[in-house]
C-alpha cells in the first residue's frame, strides 16, 4: 500500500469480485483499486480522469456487478459478493456506485478533442510535421497561423469530418427482436420485454404510425407504460396475428401502414427493368384474376410474409431520410437513370473498350528558350503578382495568343497531320547543333560547382525550402493588398521572413560554412536568399508608398 | 462461332449452351450479320425472340454497338435495318390509351380506335374518335419505309412522334422488310398471335430463341386452354349482350348481317383480306385448310352461331360440374359434345373463325367484354382440330381442399413439339441457347427435331469467379433435403434456416435463396419466425420475401435493390419458377450469394403433369424419373445462374439438398458450373460451407484488374494473332 498511504481512502468494501478473485475495492480521491484480500498492493488502479462511464448491471440479473468504461476502450467488471445476501450486495454496489457518480464529474477531463486531433493529425502528416517544427517551434510564426492558414489539408480535414458526422445512423433491422420476452422468474407466469430508449427511438422512426398514435394518446388516455404494453401484444410483434381485431389499439395504425404500402405500389415502380409486371411482352389470359385459386391455404403465412417485407421496407424508408426534418424533400425520389443509359451499363465491359486516347497534338513552341528555362526570373516585377493594371493587358494579349496557337494546333493535329510540316531542314540541323555538346541549349546543365553535402544537410537544406516557399506563398497569395486586411498578412509574413532569415537562414549558413567555403555557401543559399530578397524587397516598396502604420504591425 | 457458322453452312438447327455474360448475344448478332453481309441471297433476315421485354431491348442495344462498329471500321452507313417489336402496351403513343396500364385494355382500346368499321364511321362522322397516329400511318407510313438503322421500342416511340405514325403499326409493317427482327418468343410460337404478326416473314431466315431453356413450357401453354366456372358465367353473360345486339341490328340494318352471311357462304378466304387492324381476334390453329372451306351453314346466320354458342357454353358448363376427376382425350370430348348436344365436329372447328367475323359485323368496339368468350371459342376450336397430344382434364376442386369447389377444366397440350413445329419446317436455321440447357440431349427429343450441332460451352476464367457447393447436412449431422418425407422435419427447416443465418452473416451484400414452391416458402418462412431465425437473420440483414403478387413483389425488388446499393446488405427469399428467378438478373453485389434450398421438382401429383409424363413415355421414350429430373435441375441452375452475369461477377452457389450430391443430378447441371465443382466441395456440412466461403470471398475481393486477365479471358489483338493462341483455339474447337 505504498501509493495509497498518502492519499485519504473515501470508501472500501470488502467482497468484490474481480475475474473470479475475490479482493477488496478501494475508492480514493484520486483513482480507485483494488487489491486481492491478502496483498498489500493494488492489482488494479484506475485514476478517475481515466474513467467515461460506470454501468450496472441491471436489475434481477443474479449477479450485482459494476462496469466501469475507460476513455481507451478498455472496461473492468466489478461483481459484489457480499455473502449477506444480495440486499447487501446490491447496498455495495449502490455506495459505489453514488460516490462514483459524484466525483467523476470533478476528473472529467476536459479532453481537448481539437488539440488531440491535431496531434493525430501532425503525427500522420509527416511534412506538416516538419513545417511545424520549423515555423512554429523557430518563432517565426504563431500556432493559430499555423492552423489556420498553412495546414490547408488539416482544414479540408476537419470540413470532411463535419460534414461525414451528419450521416446519421441507420437503423437496425432486427430491433423488434432485441426486444426479446424474458421469462422472469416463470411463478407468476410474466413476460417481460427490455425497452431501451434506442429501440424506442427506432420504433418511431420506423412506424410513424405508432408516433402518431403515441403522441396522440400518451398522456391524456393512457400511460407510458400501458402504451407500450398495448405494443408489444400487438401485431407488430407478432407478426402472424391478424389484424383485423377491432379492440386492438393498433389496427389502425397497422391499416395505415398498408395504406402507405399501396401508394408505394403505384408509383414508386417506375424501373421498368424491374416491374415484374410489365416483364412479359403477351397479355395473360386472365390467370391473375382468380386469387381464390392457391391463397386459402394459409392467410395467416402471407400476412406474416406481407408483414416482413412491410417491415424491411419500412426500415430502409427510414434511414433515408434524416430524422425528423426533410422527410418529404428526401421522400422525392431522384429520377432514375434512363433505360437505355441502364441499358448500355449492363452490357459494356470496361476492358474491351478501345483505351487509345485522342490522337496527340504537337506541341509548337515559338520560343523553346522559354520552355526550357521557365519565365526570366529577373524580371520578378512583371511577374503578375505586383497589382499593376498593365498584367490584365499581357493577359488579353497572352489568351489571344494562345488562342491562336491553339487554333494551329487543332488544324496540325488529328488525322491531317504531317510530321514533315513541324520543322524544316535548316531548322532541324540548327536544333541539332544546338542540342549537341556544346551547343547553346547544353550550356546550362553543366555542373556548376562540384559542392557535395552531407545528407544531412541536404534534408536540412529541403526543410528550408519547403518552409520558405509556405511562407512565400501566403506572402505573394496576399498580393495585391487591397484590403486592410491583406495589408496586415503581407505585414505579417514580412515578419515571419524576418525571423526566418535569423532564426533559420543565418544558422544554416554557418553550419554550411564550417563544412565547405563560404563562397559555396553562398552558391547554395543564392536562390533562398534571392526569393527573400525579392519578397522583402517588394514588401518595402509597397510600405514606402503608401506609409503604413508598422508600428502597430510589429506590436502584433 | 465455329459451331454456329456450321449451323448456317448446313442450314441446320442448332442447340448452344453459352453461360451469361459471355457474349453469346454479341457472337449471334455479329456472326449472323456478317453472313447476311456476305450471302444476301443465303440470308435475308434475322428473328430474334427473347423472353422478356428488358432482354429484348438489350439485344437492341447490343445490335446498335454492333451497327456502330460497322460504321466506324468500314467508315459509311450500314444498310441494315433492325427494329424491336413489342405490344401496343409498350409502343403506344396516343395521348390517353397509352396511360393505361394493363395489355388488354391497351389493345381493346386500340381496337375500338382504328378497327375498319370505326374508321369507316369516322369518316362519315367526324365526332367518332380515332387514333390520329393510325390514320398518319395508314395515309403516308406505307410509301416511306423505315430507314435504315437501329430502332429499339423507345427510338421507335420517338420516331413515330415525330412523324405522327402509330409505332405500333408502323413495327408490324416494317417486319417483313427489316433485316434484323427482335421480339418475344410468342410472337413466333404462339400461333394464335404468329399468324398476325409473322406470318410473312421469309424462309431464308435464322431464327434465334434466347433465353430459351423454358421454350417447351411456352409451347405448351400456347396451346393450352383453362376454364373456369367464373369465366363460363362470365360467357353466358357477353352472349346474352351479343344476343340483344343481333336482335337490334336486325331491326335497324340487316342489310349487313346479310352481306356477312354470303361472304361467309364464298369461304372466308375472302372474309379475310387482311385488314390487320381487325385481327385483333384470331385464329388459335393455323387455319390454311380451313380457309379453304366455307363456313358450315349451321352457323352461317347470326342467330345460328349464337345459338351454337351458346349450347357449347351450356355443354361445358354441365362437364364441369361433376363431381370427380375426369380425363379424357379431345376426341372422346367430341363424341361426347356430339351425343349430348349434338354438335358436330366441323362447325366446332370454325368457332374462333366465326366468332370473330361476328364481332366485326356486329362492330362491338370494345373487346375487353368478351374475353372469355374469346377463351371458350379458341377451346372449341383446338378441340376439334387437334386429336393428338392434348389431353382434357376436369377438376372439381383442388386437391389441397377438397370441400371447396371450385371446378376447373383443362385442356391440356402434351407435345411441346406442335407448337413449334411449324417454326422448325418453316426456317432453314434456328438456334436455341441459353445460359443454362444442359442436359442438351432432351431438347432435341421433346422438341422433336434434328439439331446438326449441340454444345455446350464453358467459360475461361482468370480466377474462379463461382464457387458452388454442395450442402448436404447441418451442423448436427442432420441431413437436409426437400423430400417429400423430411420437408416438415422441424431439424431440417432449422437446418436450413442455420445456414442461411450463417451465410448472411459471411456474405457480403445480397444474398438471394429460391425455395422449391411458395408453399414451401410460406411454410418455412412461419416456422423460422416461430423457431426465431428470423430475428437472427435481420440482425445481419434486411429481409424481403417475394410474394405471389407481382406488383408487391416489385416493390420488394426495387427496396432489396436499394438495400444493396446503400450498403446495408438484404436476403430475398424468392421461388425456383417465379417470376423473379426468370426474369431478373442479380448481378454483382445484388447476388454475391445464391442459396438453393431443395430441388425444384415440379408438384409432382398435378393430373396435367401426369398426363404430360405419360405422354412423353409413350410418345418420345423419356422415362417420367428422366423428365422430372432434368426439369427440376434446369430450374436450379437457372436460379444459380441468376448471380452470375460476366466474368468480373463473381457469387457463391449454394445448393442445399444431400440429393444434389448423387451423380444424376450432378452431372445434369450445366458444363460451366460442374467445371467448378469440386468433388471435395461436394458433401458440406453448414459449418464447412461458411468456412469455404469466407475463404473464398476474401480472395475475390481483392482488387481484379485488367493485367489479371490479359492472356486469360482478355486477348490483346496481338495475342490473338500469336500462333500459339491460334493453336489453342484451333484445339479448342477440335475438342469441342
Amino acid at each position: 500500500m505504498t501509493s495509497s498511504s498518502s492519499e485519504s481512502i473515501l470508501l472500501l468494501v470488502s467482497h468484490v469480485k474481480l475475474k473470479k478473485n475475490e479482493g477488496e475495492l478501494y475508492l480514493m480521491s484520486e483513482r480507485l483499486g483494488w487489491m486481492v484480500g491478502n496483498k498489500d498492493s493494488f492489482n488494479v488502479t484506475h485514476k478517475y480522469c481515466d474513467i467515461k462511464t460506470q454501468k450496472i448491471s441491471p436489475e434481477g440479473k443474479p449477479k450485482v456487478q459494476l462496469q466501469v468504461c475507460l476513455h481507451d476502450g478498455n472496461a473492468t467488471t466489478f461483481q459484489f459478493v457480499n455473502p449477506a445476501g444480495q440486499a447487501e450486495q446490491m447496498a455495495d454496489r449502490d455506495k459505489v456506485k453514488d460516490l462514483l457518480q459524484l466525483t467523476l464529474p470533478k476528473f472529467k477531463r476536459m479532453i481537448n478533442k481539437d488539440l488531440e486531433e491535431k496531434k493525430l493529425f501532425l503525427s500522420e502528416n509527416p511534412q506538416y510535421r516538419q513545417l511545424y517544427m520549423d515555423l512554429v517551434k523557430s518563432n517565426v510564426i504563431s500556432a493559430e497561423e499555423f492552423w489556420a492558414d498553412h495546414a490547408t489539408q488539416f482544414i479540408k480535414q476537419q470540413q470532411d469530418a463535419k460534414n461525414a458526422g451528419q450521416q446519421d445512423v441507420g437503423i437496425s433491422a432486427s430491433f423488434l427482436a432485441d426486444i426479446k420476452p424474458q421469462i422472469t422468474d416463470g411463478c407468476n407466469g410474466g413476460v417481460r420485454y427490455l425497452l431501451t430508449s434506442d429501440v424506442m427511438a427506432s420504433i418511431f422512426r420506423t412506424y410513424p404510425s405508432v408516433k402518431q398514435k403515441h403522441l396522440k394518446c400518451v398522456p391524456n388516455k393512457m400511460t407510458e407504460e400501458e402504451f407500450w404494453k398495448k405494443f408489444f401484444s400487438s401485431h407488430y410483434l407478432h407478426r402472424d396475428k391478424n389484424i383485423n381485431d377491432t379492440k386492438d389499439l393498433f389496427t389502425d395504425c397497422g391499416k395505415q401502414d398498408e395504406q402507405i404500402l399501396r401508394q408505394d405500389l403505384s408509383t414508386a415502380i417506375k424501373d421498368p427493368l424491374l416491374d415484374l409486371t410489365t416483364l412479359n411482352d403477351v397479355v395473360e389470359e386472365e390467370s391473375s384474376s382468380t386469387p381464390s385459386n392457391s391463397k386459402i391455404n394459409n392467410i395467416a403465412h402471407q400476412n406474416m410474409i406481407r408483414r416482413f417485407n412491410q417491415h424491411s421496407i419500412l426500415v430502409l424508408k427510414a434511414s433515408e431520410q434524416a430524422p425528423g426534418e426533410q422527410a418529404l424533400e428526401s421522400s422525392v425520389p431522384e429520377p432514375a437513370p434512363s433505360k437505355r443509359i441502364r441499358l448500355q451499363e449492363a452490357m459494356s465491359y470496361e476492358d474491351l473498350e478501345s483505351n487509345d486516347t485522342d490522337p496527340t497534338v504537337q506541341l509548337n513552341l515559338s520560343r523553346i528558350e522559354r520552355y526550357l528555362n521557365g519565365p526570366p526570373t529577373t524580371v520578378q516585377s512583371q511577374t503578375g503578382v505586383n497589382g499593376n493594371g498593365s498584367t490584365a493587358a499581357h493577359f488579353d494579349i497572352d489568351a489571344n495568343a494562345f488562342k491562336s496557337i491553339l487554333g494551329r494546333w487543332m488544324r496540325g493535329g488529328g488525322e491531317r497531320y504531317n510530321p514533315l510540316d513541324v520543322l524544316n531542314s535548316a531548322t532541324a540541323v540548327n536544333v541539332l547543333g544546338e542540342l549537341s555538346i556544346g551547343g547553346t541549349l547544353m550550356r546550362g546543365s553543366q555542373p556548376n560547382s562540384a559542392i557535395h553535402l552531407t545528407s544531412e544537410l541536404q534534408k536540412e537544406l529541403k526543410e528550408l525550402y519547403v518552409s520558405l516557399s509556405e511562407i512565400l506563398k501566403h506572402f505573394w497569395a496576399a498580393f495585391p493588398p487591397s484590403s486592410p486586411e491583406l495589408v496586415q498578412k503581407t505585414n505579417r509574413m514580412i515578419d515571419a521572413l524576418h525571423k526566418f532569415n535569423q532564426a533559420k537562414l543565418a544558422p544554416y549558413e554557418q553550419k554550411l560554412i564550417q563544412a565547405s567555403t563560404s563562397s559555396e555557401a553562398e552558391n547554395i543559399l543564392k536562390p533562398l536568399r534571392f526569393q527573400l530578397q525579392a519578397a522583402i524587397r517588394k514588401h518595402s516598396q509597397l510600405s514606402e508608398r503608401r506609409p503604413l502604420p508598422r508600428a502597430a504591425v510589429s506590436s502584433m | 462461332m465455329l459451331e454456329l457458322k456450321h449451323a448456317l453452312d448446313a442450314k441446320g438447327h442448332c442447340l448452344l449452351e453459352m453461360p451469361s455474360g459471355t457474349g453469346k448475344t454479341t457472337t449471334l448478332l455479329s456472326l449472323i450479320v456478317a453472313y447476311m453481309k456476305a450471302h444476301p441471297l443465303d440470308l435475308t433476315k434475322l428473328v430474334y425472340c427473347s423472353r422478356t421485354v428488358p432482354e429484348i431491348e438489350k439485344v437492341m442495344e447490343e445490335f446498335r454497338k454492333l451497327m456502330n462498329y460497322y460504321e466506324k471500321e468500314m467508315g459509311m452507313e450500314q444498310n441494315i435495318l433492325g427494329l424491336a417489336l413489342s405490344s401496343r402496351k409498350n409502343l403506344c403513343i396516343h395521348p390517353s390509351v397509352s396511360k393505361e396500364r394493363e395489355g388488354k385494355v391497351v389493345d381493346g382500346r386500340c381496337y375500338g380506335l382504328t378497327a375498319s368499321f370505326v374508321r369507316a364511321r369516322h369518316a362519315g362522322d367526324d365526332a367518332v374518335p380515332v387514333c390520329n397516329f393510325y390514320e398518319g400511318f395508314d395515309a403516308h407510313g406505307k410509301e416511306f419505309p423505315l430507314p435504315p438503322g437501329v430502332y429499339n421500342l423507345d427510338d421507335l416511340k420517338e420516331y413515330g412522334q415525330a412523324k405522327g405514325w402509330c409505332p405500333y403499326f408502323l413495327a408490324r409493317y416494317t417486319i417483313t422488310h427489316a433485316n434484323i427482327v427482335v421480339y418475344s418468343y410468342h410472337y413466333l410460337l404462339d400461333p394464335k398471335i404468329a399468324e398476325v404478326v409473322s406470318k410473312e416473314i421469309s424462309k431464308t431466315s435464322v431464327v434465334v430463341f434466347d433465353e430459351a431453356h423454358n421454350i417447351d413450357n411456352v409451347c405448351i401453354d400456347s396451346m393450352s386452354v383453362k376454364i373456369t366456372k367464373r369465366l363460363m358465367d362470365k360467357c353466358s353473360n357477353s352472349i346474352q349482350i351479343l344476343e340483344t345486339t343481333i336482335s337490334n341490328m336486325k331491326e335497324n340494318d340487316n342489310r349487313r348481317l346479310e352481306k356477312e352471311y354470303q361472304r361467309l357462304v364464298e369461304g372466308l378466304r375472302d372474309a379475310n383480306i387482311a385488314r390487320e387492324t381487325d385481327m385483333a381476334l384470331v385464329n388459335p390453329v393455323l387455319p390454311s385448310e380451313i380457309l379453304e372451306e366455307a363456313v358450315p351453314g349451321t352457323i352461317r346466320t347470326a342467330e345460328h352461331f349464337v345459338a351454337f354458342l351458346k349450347r357449347v357454353v351450356e355443354y361445358i358448363k354441365t362437364r364441369l360440374r361433376v363431381q370427380h376427376v375426369v380425363q379424357e382425350s379431345p376426341a372422346g370430348f367430341l363424341r361426347d359434345i356430339h351425343i349430348k348436344v349434338c354438335i358436330d365436329r366441323k362447325p366446332l372447328r370454325f368457332t374462333a373463325e366465326r366468332f370473330s367475323s361476328l364481332i366485326r359485323t356486329l362492330e362491338i368496339s370494345d373487346l375487353t367484354d368478351f374475353s372469355p368468350l374469346v377463351t371458350v371459342s379458341h377451346f372449341a376450336t383446338l378441340v376439334s382440330t387437334y386429336t393428338k397430344g392434348f389431353t382434357i382434364i376436369i377438376e372439381p376442386f383442388e386437391d389441397r381442399a377438397p370441400t371447396v369447389s371450385n371446378p376447373i377444366l383443362y385442356f391440356s397440350c402434351l407435345d411441346s413439339s406442335i407448337a413449334i413445329k411449324p417454326v422448325f419446317n418453316r426456317f432453314q436455321t434456328v438456334v436455341i441457347t441459353s445460359g443454362t440447357l444442359s442436359p442438351l440431349d432432351m431438347y432435341p427429343k421433346i422438341l422433336d427435331f434434328h439439331p446438326v450441332i449441340m454444345t455446350s460451352f464453358t467459360m475461361t476464367l482468370a480466377r474462379p469467379c463461382i464457387l458452388p457447393m454442395i450442402v448436404s447436412k447441418g451442423n448436427d449431422q442432420v441431413a437436409m433435403s426437400s423430400r417429400y418425407e423430411t420437408r416438415e422435419d422441424t431439424a431440417v427447416i432449422r437446418n436450413y434456416g442455420n445456414l442461411l443465418v450463417e451465410v448472411a452473416a459471411a456474405v457480403p451484400d445480397g444474398i438471394v435463396c429460391f425455395f422449391t414452391s411458395y408453399l414451401y416458402l410460406e411454410t418455412i418462412v412461419s416456422s423460422w419466425y416461430d423457431q426465431g431465425i428470423i430475428d437472427q437473420l435481420q440482425r445481419h440483414k434486411l429481409l424481403f420475401i417475394e410474394t405471389q403478387d407481382a406488383a408487391e413483389t416489385s416493390l420488394a425488388l426495387i427496396n432489396y435493390i436499394k438495400a444493396c446499393d446503400n450498403g446495408r446488405g438484404a436476403v430475398l427469399l424468392s421461388v425456383a419458377r417465379g417470376k423473379v428467378s426468370e426474369g431478373i438478373d442479380f448481378d454483382h453485389h445484388l447476388g454475391r450469394a445464391v442459396l438453393m434450398f431443395g430441388i425444384p421438382y415440379v408438384y409432382t401429383q398435378s393430373r396435367i403433369l401426369r398426363a404430360r409424363l405419360e405422354y412423353l413415355r409413350d410418345q418420345f421414350q423419356i422415362r417420367e424419373n428422366d423428365f422430372l429430373t432434368f426439369d427440376a435441375m434446369r430450374h436450379a441452375a437457372q436460379c444459380l445462374g441468376r448471380c452470375m452475369r460476366g466474368k468480373t461477377d463473381y457469387g457463391i452457389m449454394i445448393l442445399a439438398d444431400k440429393r444434389f450430391s448423387r451423380a444424376d443430378k450432378r452431372s445434369k447441371l450445366p458444363k460451366w458450373i460442374q467445371e467448378h465443382l469440386k468433388d471435395t466441395n461436394c458433401n458440406l456440412s453448414t459449418e464447412e460451407c461458411v468456412q469455404i466461403s469466407k475463404r473464398w470471398l476474401r480472395q475475390m475481393a481483392q482488387p481484379f484488374s485488367r493485367e489479371d486477365q490479359l492472356g486469360i479471358s482478355l486477348l490483346t489483338l496481338e495475342q490473338l494473332q500469336s500462333e500459339e493462341m491460334q493453336k489453342k483455339i484451333h484445339q479448342r474447337a477440335q475438342a469441342a
